[in-house]
């Protein structure tokens, strides 16, 4: 317990320390020029958020094209495009969105209405605007302003506008129009860096765009003032791990775009480079399969719930202290207002193993074995499913673990015959309408009960906050109640700089603005 | 002469043909498509399905092999489904890492075993061919990816005197390649230095019983030149083969080597294409391979005429 | 007529049993039988089993208690290379097995009926042509991770390589005099295959299946590093050098000795190819 607490106290201090490395570093002065030699994991498959909602695509062409709205370091939305938030009617429906004027894009061109219809308009039929927009109407009252008129009410229409997954991006009308429903390989934004040249499979270069029209607010998250200190970026595809780290450590590149969690304190040991940790990055849960039979049984879910002993999981399937947080609320703290570690969280980490035979017992478990699905193209789902699967049969559950390459898990994911339970990082969203496996449709066919169906109707259509949480909080407790999924952990995203990167302010997802090299 | 080349042509062809329907088959029989690497792990089914309309993944298979066969055929190796760039394109720009280390890695085989190889010859049944033949023995049976495995861990991880993975153009820095390539050609020409190494000596010791050699020794030539000269030249033959088939060879273990120094080249593109279930890429990059092989086995075979007059193909 | 050929058979196990006092070989034998008795003992050789979890004790250096250390998960490095032994040599056992006997199989029955030999020699250099390590990875992609999935990969990599010998060595055998003769007798094709040809063939195919042994033990090791090989649960060797391969740095022990023990397996194996190939076939015998 001691060597727990000790522990955890050590980590503590460390993520003190990350935070006040990146603290001190904003306080020299700035310096304009040079260039940032970023070292990401693998060749973006392409180069526009609209079609795809990989997040390799976004952390690219967020320096390259914006969108309406923006969050701030606290979550809260904030305009970006947009002059103001929105104009909401009293019925919900009409959402009334003034522009910026003076913003231009990389080709000249100046932004108005027209524009930000024509890449709405795509994003909702090619994109995730569909879940919101839906047979929505939109277009431009005039051209600084864009009317969207619903069906029927979305309580989260601002935040999704605002939101950077599967973004909705403003591209100029002639683009959306020449591009039609293929995805873009040469974006053209209003962003701070242009797009210079993408050698595919090798490098995506930026370069500064001096036209940039930046807000006047300080730099906060994603929202705020960009300034681009940087004249290049150039992010290289180094797919392995061990390289990237190697060659941060050479001086080849700045900055390792995701650091593998075992050299955390081999980059804190050294002062020739510093560690930024992402938080909250991916939600790391036991995905159920509610269309397998056996995942049907209740008692059976809940034995399965009361099994799991999160922490030892959680680290052995990461590799490291420090890389994640236990985390019971499914929207994670730094999403501000819907977090929730109350609600249902009396079935969150129970590990008791008594408990979970009685379960079982009451399940009627007649031994037929859970089928784990899972891929060793990424260790931490394999070995967090290794070790699921080992603390489950200490109280008499029995498994089957398939290990495919991951384009076949995927393909096997999206058949609900053939798998009982995924473990692996799903997205996070502020917003519980916006997390993909609380609503129906998904890979996990999740309907719920009754109730919770009922109350994820209401938040959908509420816009009031304080209402929102009071719905959603109930909401929670009913999808803790039901083992909805296997709610485990916050896994965090390691980024590890050269210490002659400085950054200004930080988001969530790794951007390159307000940036500067010594 | 023209008519065997023509014949080696003709059964090439044949060949390929058969790699072509094999590889088609197996890899269509994975199951997965490149949707999900595309799209990422939030796609909708109706954004999938679009998708696989669009890439015409959705026809029947043999339509399918039908198109690619005949796109082939007419030297179209089709577009990467992933990258949406020619399959040529793609191949050829992940070509100079792959073929910067095996030659690195031929170099290392040929002279390290025509060396040892020829040494062990001369010095038969000393100590140094012991040594030389336990060598080979362990090139034959040390993995080559454990053999890196090793180095990295001593030349990178303990000492720092190379780099522990990648790789630098050799039109942006030369001496960078070098540092790159030194670990990833010594691990990958180790396996093949040991095959050419057996070969060499055998055939050194059969060419050193030739009357040809004792002639040579009579006339009182030196030692030295009577082995190079003489003994080496006429080993050569079937030490050219063993070459032949180790460049021929070399293509899996690149493969293996790419991935434990994290080298940009090939290899890796055909992994990562199995990953994203990038058929084209896939299926261009075997053909390529399989055709540098019959090449070079071609190659080899004339090679044998001009090192031999006496060898006729009739 | 088979009487010609049992002399020489009979000569060449004579001899191949003398081939085991040599040291190189005897040397191979011993590595290869401390091996296979480290795979049969395995349960009662090592104290924890090879897929028992402790997290908590993850990364620990060699001790008494783990002579190997312990993996990423606390596994015990020495039990999964004791039970890594059963998969290696299980897979090479039944591939070197496998190809011998459809190669020579395909060997036989197309050299003995010329108009087959040309299409079943463009199917062997098809299948040649293609890269081992490539052509496995297809294959296992395609039907998934299962121990017997890895056997019937390295058969349809290796069954080429092995037909190929055996073919040049039923060319060989079929012009001789014996052969003729009993054709002109009248003896069915199948007997002369059988009876004459078949035994002709037995040596260099014996050979060359140790071969196919060692590399095949090689190539498993290679697919499940590369992570297209052994299914999960069953502790392979290479899985294990691929999971050390991302802490070289902070455990150096899950790289070095699951690769040594497989570098001993195969030298031990090509050792003893080397030993019955200058047994069996004086000719190639070097020195």
């Amino acid at each position: 317990m001691l060597r727990q607490a000790s522990k955890w106290l050590a980590l503590t201090v460390l993520m003190v320390g990350l935070a006040l490395g990146g603290v001190a570093t904003a306080q020299a002065e700035p310096q304009y020029g040079g260039s940032l030699r970023v070292a990401i994991t693998g060749d973006p498959p392409t180069l526009d958020p609209h079609t795809s909602t990989a997040v390799i695509v976004l952390e690219v062409t967020s320096h390259i094209a914006e969108y309406l709205y923006a969050r701030d370091a606290d979550g809260i939305v904030q305009p970006m495009l947009a002059s103001a938030l929105p104009d909401v009617s009293s019925d919900g429906l009409t959402y009334t969105i003034p522009l910026r004027s003076g913003v231009t894009f990389h080709d000249g061109q100046v932004l108005d209405a027209d524009d930000v219809v024509a890449s709405l308009d795509r994003w909702r039929r090619i994109g995730t605007g569909k879940n919101y927009l839906g047979d929505a109407s939109i277009a431009a009252a005039d051209p600084q302003t864009v009317v969207i008129t619903l069906t029927e009410p979305v309580g989260v229409l601002t935040s999704v506008l605002g939101w950077s997954e599967g973004a909705a991006v403003i591209y100029p009308a002639s683009l959306v129009e020449s591009a039609g429903d293929e995805p873009i390989d040469a974006p053209v934004g209003t962003g701070p860096y242009k797009l210079k040249e993408w050698r595919r499979g090798q490098e995506v270069v930026l370069e500064r765009f001096d036209g940039y029209a930046s807000r006047a607010e300080e730099p906060s998250g994603d929202a705020g003032a960009k300034h681009a200190y940087l004249d290049e970026i150039r992010f290289i595809v180094v797919s392995d791990a061990a390289t990237r780290q190697a060659g941060l450590e050479s001086g080849e590149y700045d900055v390792n775009y995701r650091a593998a969690a075992s050299d955390l304190e081999h980059i804190e040991s050294s002062d020739r480079m510093y560690g930024w940790m992402m938080r909250p990055g991916y939600n790391y849960i036991g995905l159920i399969n509610h269309a397998s039979p056996l995942m049907q049984n209740l008692e059976l879910r809940r034995a399965l719930q009361a099994a799991l002993d999160v922490h030892p999981l959680v680290l052995g399937a990461f590799g490291a202290e420090g890389v994640f947080a236990l985390n019971a609320s499914i929207v994670p703290p730094e999403y501000g207002a819907m977090y929730n570690d109350a609600a249902g969280t009396q079935y969150y980490d129970v590990a008791d193993q008594d408990l979970a035979k009685s379960l079982l017992a009451e399940a009627g478990y007649d031994g037929t074995p859970i089928r784990w699905l899972t891929s060793r193209d990424y260790d931490y789902q394999y070995r967090g499913t290794l070790i699921a699967v080992d603390q489950v049969s200490q109280v008499g559950i029995d498994s089957e673990i398939i290990v495919r390459d991951w384009a076949t898990t995927v393909s096997l994911r999206s058949d609900p015959t053939a798998w009982d339970i995924f473990i692996g990082n799903f997205t996070i969203a502020p917003e519980p309408e916006m997390i993909a496996y609380l609503n129906p449709n998904y890979l996990n066919h999740y309907e719920g009960s009754e109730e919770y169906r009922a109350l994820m109707e209401q938040l959908s259509s509420t816009s009031d906050l304080a209402e929102r949480q009071a719905v959603w909080a109930q909401a929670q407790e009913e999808f803790y109640e039901d083992v909805g999924a296997l709610q485990m952990a916050n896994a965090f995203l390691l980024n590890a700089y050269g210490s002659d990167v400085h950054v200004e302010a930080r988001y969530f997802l790794f951007q390159a603005w307000n940036t500067w090299k010594d | 002469m023209i008519a065997y080349v023509a014949r080696r042509l003709g059964s090439m062809l044949a060949t390929m043909l058969v790699v072509g329907i094999v590889v088609f088959f197996v890899i269509h029989s994975v199951p997965g498509d490149v949707t999900s690497a595309l799209l990422g792990q939030d796609a909708t089914p109706a954004q999938i399905q679009a998708l696989r309309q669009r890439l015409q993944l959705d026809q029947p298979l043999p339509a399918q092999f039908v198109a690619w066969l005949g796109g082939v055929l007419t030297g179209d190796l089709g577009n990467s489904n992933y990258m949406r760039i020619p399959v040529i394109e793609a191949i050829s720009q992940r070509l100079e890492p792959t073929a910067m280390l095996a030659l690195a890695a031929t170099l290392v085989a040929v002279t390290l075993g025509v060396g040892l190889g020829a040494l062990a010859a001369v010095r038969h049944n000393t100590a140094a061919d012991y040594v030389v033949m336990f060598i080979a023995m362990l090139g034959l049976s040390l993995p080559t990816f454990w053999l890196g495995l090793l180095m990295i861990m001593l030349f990178a991880v303990n000492l720092n005197w190379l780099p522990a993975a990648g790789y630098a153009s050799v039109t942006q820095a030369p001496l960078d390649t070098l540092r790159y390539l030194v670990m990833p050609a010594a691990s990958l020409g180790f396996s093949q230095a040991a095959v050419i190494a057996r070969m060499t000596r055998a055939s050194m010791l059969d060419a050193l019983r030739e009357d040809f050699v004792r002639t040579a020794r009579s006339k009182g030539l030196p030692e030295r030149r009577v082995v190079v000269r003489h003994a080496l030249r006429n080993a050569m033959m079937p030490v050219l083969t063993v070459i032949g088939l180790s460049i021929a060879t070399l293509a899996g273990g690149v493969v293996v080597t790419e991935t434990v120094f994290n080298i940009p080249g090939a290899g890796r593109l055909v992994i990562e294409s199995v990953q994203r279930r990038d058929y084209p890429v896939l299926q261009g990059a075997v053909i390529v391979v399989a055709l540098v092989y019959a090449f070079i086995n071609l190659l080899v075979d004339l090679s044998y005429l001009a090192l031999d007059p006496r060898v006729r193909y009739s | 007529m088979s009487a010609v050929a049992l002399p020489a058979r009979t000569g060449s196990s004579r001899r191949g049993l003398k081939t085991f006092r040599r040291p190189p070989v005897a040397f191979g034998g011993a590595v290869l039988l401390l091996v296979l008795t480290m795979a049969l003992m395995a349960p009662y050789i090592t104290t924890s089993g090879p897929n028992d979890l402790d997290i908590l004790g993850r990364l620990a250096p060699p001790t008494a208690a783990h002579p190997m250390g312990t993996d990423d998960l606390g596994r015990d490095v020495w039990s999964r290379v004791a039970f890594g032994a059963r998969l290696s040599l299980t897979v090479g056992f039944a591939t070197a097995l496998l190809s011998a006997a459809l190669g020579t199989l395909v060997a036989l029955v197309a050299g003995f009926y010329r108009w087959l030999d040309e299409i079943v020699m463009r199917v062997l250099d098809g299948l040649m042509a293609l890269p081992g390590v490539l052509l496995a990875i297809a294959i296992m992609a395609a039907v998934g991770p299962k121990v017997s999935n890895i056997v019937l990969a390295l058969t349809l990599v290796y069954l080429p390589r092995c037909a190929r010998v055996a073919r040049s060595a039923v060319l060989v055998v079929r012009e001789h005099v014996y052969v003729e003769a009993a054709s002109a007798l009248g003896a069915a094709d199948r007997a002369i295959m059988w009876r004459h040809i078949l035994p002709g063939t037995l040596t260099p195919v014996i050979v060359q299946a140790t071969y196919v042994f060692a590399t095949a033990v090689l190539l498993e090791a290679s697919l499940s590093f590369l992570g297209a090989g052994a299914p999960p649960n069953v502790p392979s060797w290479g899985v294990m050098l691929a999971e050390g391969r991302l802490l070289m740095r902070q455990a150096p022990w899950m790289t070095i000795f699951p690769g040594a023990v497989l570098s001993l397996t195969v030298l031990a194996v090509n050792m003893i190819g080397d030993g019955l190939r200058d047994a069996m076939d004086p000719r190639l015998r070097r020195g």
